[in-house]
């Protein structure tokens, strides 16, 4: 028997690309490669040998009876097939995951291509279920015959495959987006603000996940941070303030990255107003005394601020919890 | 993965304290048994969220809104000590309700792994010379895992990008079993703070009446699946049982579900007050008692061994 562990499994590490590593963390067999073994067939299966075999299967009497009210939606889906020229196109390359070659770029023309494309696909995927389906299939097989049954399946499914790899990645790439917000990589939240976003994720729209779209990137700040740090008569000294502002997670494979990469390639930016005690020192109240307005900006953990006053003063600090939801 | 035959099931696992007591692990054992020798013609796929839960519970602070949870659950069960303890082995089920983004994760996570089944069983019926639709697909979730498992199929049968709908993706499931699912509970409990749950139209469980997920295709329901079967016990409050009595406002019955209550019988448990040391007993994970756990999942795969066999093997 063979066992496989879950896509989640892996997400951690691997993100995006990781789906065939999840056997591997359950210490079971390793995937063959399906998508591979997909994406090849997709290379070999033209779209003029799609259309030839769709015609074939509504020529038949006993299949175009079968189809009923369906008739007219399998005949507009075949005639949207066949209209793709050249013919010789193969799926892969019209589905876009492999180089069209230039003979097909100068006859179908690049622009229109990508809308053909999903059209194409789309009506593909209609003539799939019309034919496929458990009324209409068993009838093809009997009136065309097991070869021709088998392969329509090979031509139908293959069409669907690719756009289930895309289903595939899109899932994917939310839960990585989801990892981005919410994993090891995120800035941790204080009971306010965990607080302030789930008002923000109730009543703005901006900062709802989406069941297509994934996670918001936006994040609200409010925290109070005794961690930023200045100079003061050539002394470096602790300074606490209170920042409230806006972090955007940065989505994509591009960042996200740990340790000092990090540094260049973080999981987020974010920015805000400062309110600052004229106090300097660690965990002054920032509301204590006079206080000072500025603005900070972070560029992952890495943080500078700028407040008003005195001679105006430049702060620096670096984004950690000291005590777990609090600050 | 190459699937061995024609035939796959996904486990789906459940989670807190209720799911921790001695099935923290999928019940891999006890499925095999159940299956005989036929186990190895099955392809067996996990589902693993429960590092989600931990990005959250690491990142924010949902102790307070859990404990609010519990209360409400509390009082349904008659607010006496007793149900304190019950609330608190029942009620870990609950909390997915107060994140949006942590069901969201759960369910991005439950489609793309749905979609990398199908596409392996293709890839395993061409290899054969088969049709992939002639696969077999069936769902075994425990306990949180039915919620999930609940809100992912809905998803699947009426949203088109993720092409797994029921009529016009031909997405059909062999069958789905839900073993202790807290669906209907979580829809009672949930009801009664709807203003503090995030994102509560993105619930299937919340926003409209419960059933077995479906598409309609020319006015038609077309299911997820034939055989969609619930199995609890008498005394799995997670169930929707308490001392052998059904509550209503607690148990899943959606209509065209095929229904299986367990007769448990648990040792030296005969009122509320043994029911709740022996529900803090499981779920602490003491030797002596776990053996009356009424919500032991490789106890309920034992239990269903006919069923299961004869829905997935044939």
């Amino acid at each position: 028997m063979s066992i496989r562990t879950g896509v989640p499994g892996c997400v951690a590490t691997v993100l995006v690309a990781g789906i065939t590593c999840a056997a591997s963390v359950g210490g079971a067999q390793a995937a063959p490669g399906n998508d591979s073994i997909l994406l090849a067939r997709a290379g070999s299966i033209t779209v003029g040998e799609y259309c030839r075999m769709a015609r074939d299967v509504l020529a038949a009497p006993a299949v175009h009876e079968a189809l009923g009210d369906d008739q007219r939606a399998a005949a507009l889906s075949t005639g949207i097939i066949c209209a793709i020229q050249p013919s010789s196109l193969s799926l892969r390359a019209l589905r876009g995951t492999e180089p069209v070659s230039l003979r097909a770029l100068t006859r179908l023309g690049t622009r229109a291509y990508g809308g053909t494309s999903a059209t194409t696909f789309e009506a593909m995927d209609a003539f799939r279920m019309l034919v496929r389906g458990p009324v209409v299939r068993p009838i093809v097989r009997s009136a065309l015959g097991d070869s021709v049954a088998q392969r329509l399946a090979v031509i139908t499914e293959t069409a669907f495959g690719l756009l289930s790899l895309d289903a595939r990645d899109a899932a994917l790439q939310r839960l990585a987006n989801y990892e981005r917000k919410l994993g090891p990589t995120s800035a941790r939240l204080n009971g306010v603000e965990v607080l302030a976003n789930w008002g923000a994720q109730k009543w703005i729209p901006g900062f709802r996940p989406t069941p297509r779209g994934g996670p918001s990137p936006w994040e609200a700040v409010a925290a109070y941070v005794p961690t930023y740090a200045t100079v003061d008569s050539s002394r470096a000294v602790a300074v606490s303030a209170s920042e409230f502002g806006l972090r955007r997670y940065l989505f994509g494979k591009a960042f996200g990255a740990e340790g000092w990469r990090g540094l260049i390639r973080p999981a987020y930016w974010s920015a805000g107003m400062l309110v600052v005690s004229d106090r300097n020192g660690a965990l002054v109240w920032p509301w204590d005394g006079r206080t000072r307005h500025g603005i900070f900006a972070s560029w992952g953990a890495t943080k500078v601020g700028y407040v008003s006053g005195r001679n105006g003063e430049w702060l620096i600090s670096h984004q950690l919890q000291t005590i777990p939801l609090v600050f | 993965m190459q699937w061995p035959a024609d035939r796959a099931v996904l486990l789906v696992h459940g989670i807190g304290r209720a799911s921790l007591a001695g099935d923290a692990a999928f019940p891999l054992e006890a499925f095999r048994t159940a299956l005989g020798q036929e186990a190895d013609r099955v392809a067996i796929y996990t589902l693993n969220y429960d590092f989600i839960n931990d990005w959250l519970v690491t990142k924010t602070a949902l102790g307070a809104e859990i404990r609010r949870l519990k209360r409400v659950l509390s009082v349904r069960e008659g607010g006496d000590d007793q149900a304190d303890v019950i609330a608190d082995y029942a009620g870990d089920v609950l909390w997915p309700v107060l994140s949006a983004d942590l069901r969201l994760a759960v369910r991005s996570a439950y489609l793309a792994q749905l979609i990398q089944i199908q596409l392996d069983g293709a890839e395993s019926a061409f290899s054969r010379g088969q049709d992939p639709l002639d696969n077999k697909l069936s769902i075994v979730a425990h306990s949180l895992g039915c919620f999930h498992t609940y809100e992912a199929l809905w998803e699947a049968a009426t949203e088109p990008t993720h092409r797994l709908r029921t009529a016009s993706d031909l997405f059909r499931l062999a069958s789905v079993w839900l073993m202790a699912s807290p669906v209907q509970l979580i829809r009672s409990v949930a009801e009664d703070i709807k203003a503090v749950i995030p994102s509560g139209e993105m619930l299937a469980t919340l926003s409209m009446p419960l059933g077995i997920p479906r598409e309609m295709r020319h006015s038609k329901p077309v299911t997820c699946t034939d055989a969609f079967i619930s199995v609890t016990g008498t005394q799995d409050p997670v169930g929707g049982h308490l001392l052998g009595g059904l509550q209503k406002w607690a148990y899943m019955h959606l209509t065209g579900q095929r229904s299986i209550v367990v007769p448990q019988h648990l040792t030296n448990v005969t009122d509320r007050e043994s029911l709740a040391l022996a529900l803090q007993a499981a779920a602490s994970g003491e030797t002596a008692l776990q053996l009356n756990d009424p919500h032991s999942w490789s106890r309920y795969i034992t239990s269903q061994t006919a069923t299961l066999r004869e829905v997935l093997l044939t």
